[in-house]
């Protein structure tokens, strides 16, 4: 069986791109603010994590900026930046080898309005043909492997945004079918009416006009999530393969299990995650004793918030485990959301810190949540939890590698 | 109909339309095709389509990636003729 291994992390989020990420999450600052994506914004969601001051130029080729829509601009810089980490040349792999799998939630939402409003505006001689491609989940996927020649496995999840997490599980599976190395992640750009208006009928989504107080999961002010856009990819190997070409293995992909419970019975979530966080654990040979921290859902509706607290009460009993959701900084970037915890994991195993949860003060639940600033900590262990808004649980065990 | 755009039009608009920054010069190239220019089917498609919409190019008019810009001037000029 082959070990599967992070080597290269890339990250565009509120928080910050590239190198910039870590030391604000780790800091705890907080990138929310007002949606100025679209105006007028007259709708009830003022409050969201802008990537700001990321524009193609520079980071997309213009041939391909044209015709994708943002959320694959997010995903190929974020993969520039995760190769470049890696130190890895993709025409080193060996042909066939080296594959790709995205998770997708919204689509090209923002692309796809603007042809739609050409659509009805002016007529279907007025919609380009990219739409066609740029709308389309699997668009960053098919990108991504054009633009790097990866010819092995390619697929894109549309999983609600647990499948954030499950793309790791693919990674994993097909590097143990004989690929060599995968990019693996996901990344959002959910910020248009069109989009907007679907995620309104979630009914989760934060109506709280100040960046402060918006997002506070796990209190008696929880009334939603604040959304995010941006995202993660992760170049993940064999771990021989990584070795034999002198790349550090950052984080091994240990364990991950995924269950399903219901759209909107959030409190059924308390077993479900519970459940796949038990399979997670149980695929990574690993005892719930050993988990050091665990990211955290965090959805902020106080039936989802609950179902978590239960959760990880059930599989830890009264042991305190260190808990975090970095993402009450920057929001909650749907599909892109977990993958950015995986490499939140990843960078908090390396600096030895556990990030805090930015602006939560007065937890409601007995749990030990880092708040404040970052807590020092040797992570040799941890569990990233994530479901999606239509009843998806799943859990990741990630794993400080062995050092021989 | 539309006015015949001039090779400098032209070149703003495949580069509008494909993201591919061509030259009036490599438009005039009697040998350069769209395809050596790095333009695919999708974005000569959204060329043709645009200079049908704002030109009043016959829609009949159609072109694949092996064709040369010079081809399409000249499909132009006489489209504006008759």
């Amino acid at each position: 069986m082959s070990t599967a291994v992070v080597t290269g992390v890339g990250v565009i989020a509120p928080s910050g791109i590239g190198a910039d990420f870590w030391p604000a999450v780790r800091d705890g600052r907080r990138a929310l603010g007002r949606l100025g994506r679209y105006q007028p914004n007259p709708y009830p969601v003022v409050v969201a994590g802008e990537v700001t001051g990321f524009e193609p130029e520079g980071r997309v080729d213009p041939r391909i900026a044209v015709q994708t829509d943002r959320f694959t601009h997010f995903a190929l810089a974020a993969t520039d930046l995760a190769l470049h980490d890696a130190a890895l040349d993709p025409a080193a792999v060996p042909d066939y080898r080296f594959g790709v799998v995205t998770a997708s939630y919204s689509g090209g939402v923002e692309f796809g309005q603007r042809e739609i409003q050409a659509l009805w505006r002016s007529g279907p001689e007025h919609v380009g043909p990219y739409q066609s491609i740029a709308w389309f989940y699997a668009a960053s996927s098919g990108q991504l492997s054009i633009k790097h020649g990866l010819r092995g496995p390619s697929t894109v999840l549309v999983a609600d945004e647990a499948g954030g997490l499950d793309v790791f599980a693919t990674a994993r599976d097909e590097l143990a079918r004989g690929a060599r190395a995968m990019l693996a992640g996901g990344a959002e750009a959910p910020f248009c009416p069109y989009s907007m208006c679907g995620q309104l009928g979630i009914g989760l989504l934060s109506a709280g006009e100040d960046p402060d107080t918006a997002y506070l999961p796990y209190t008696a002010e929880a009334a939603g999530f604040a959304p995010g856009e941006g995202g993660a990819v992760l170049v993940v190997e064999d771990a021989d393969a990584a070795a034999a070409r002198g790349a550090p293995a950052r984080a091994v992909v240990a364990g991950h299990g995924a269950t399903f419970t219901g759209i909107g019975r959030f409190p059924d979530s308390a077993e479900g995650l519970a459940r796949a966080a038990r399979q997670a654990l149980a695929d990574a040979g690993c005892r719930p004793e050993e988990v050091d921290v665990v990211f955290l859902d965090a959805i902020a509706d106080p039936r989802a918030d609950q179902a978590e607290a239960q959760a990880l009460r059930s599989l830890f009993g009264d042991r305190a485990v260190p808990v975090t959701a970095p993402k009450t900084g920057y929001g909650r970037c749907y599909a892109g959301a977990a993958p950015l915890d995986v490499a939140t994991a990843v960078l908090a195993i390396e600096h030895g810190a556990v990030p805090p949860t930015p602006g939560v003060t007065g937890c409601r639940f007995d749990l030990d949540l880092v708040t404040g600033a970052a807590r020092p900590l040797d992570v040799r262990t941890a569990l990233v939890l994530a479901r999606g808004l239509h009843g998806s649980n799943s859990a990741l065990v990630l794993r400080r590698p062995e050092t021989s | 109909m539309g006015t015949t755009p001039s090779p400098a039009e032209l070149a703003g608009l495949i580069s509008r339309c494909t993201g591919v920054a061509v030259t009036d010069r490599q438009l005039a190239d009697p040998t350069t095709t769209f395809s050596d220019l790095g333009i695919d089917s999708l974005g000569l498609m959204g060329v043709l389509a645009e200079l049908k919409r704002s030109h009043g190019v016959h829609r009949d008019v159609e072109m694949n990636t092996e064709h040369t810009p010079r081809e399409l001037l000249a499909v132009l000029g006489q489209e504006v003729a008759r």
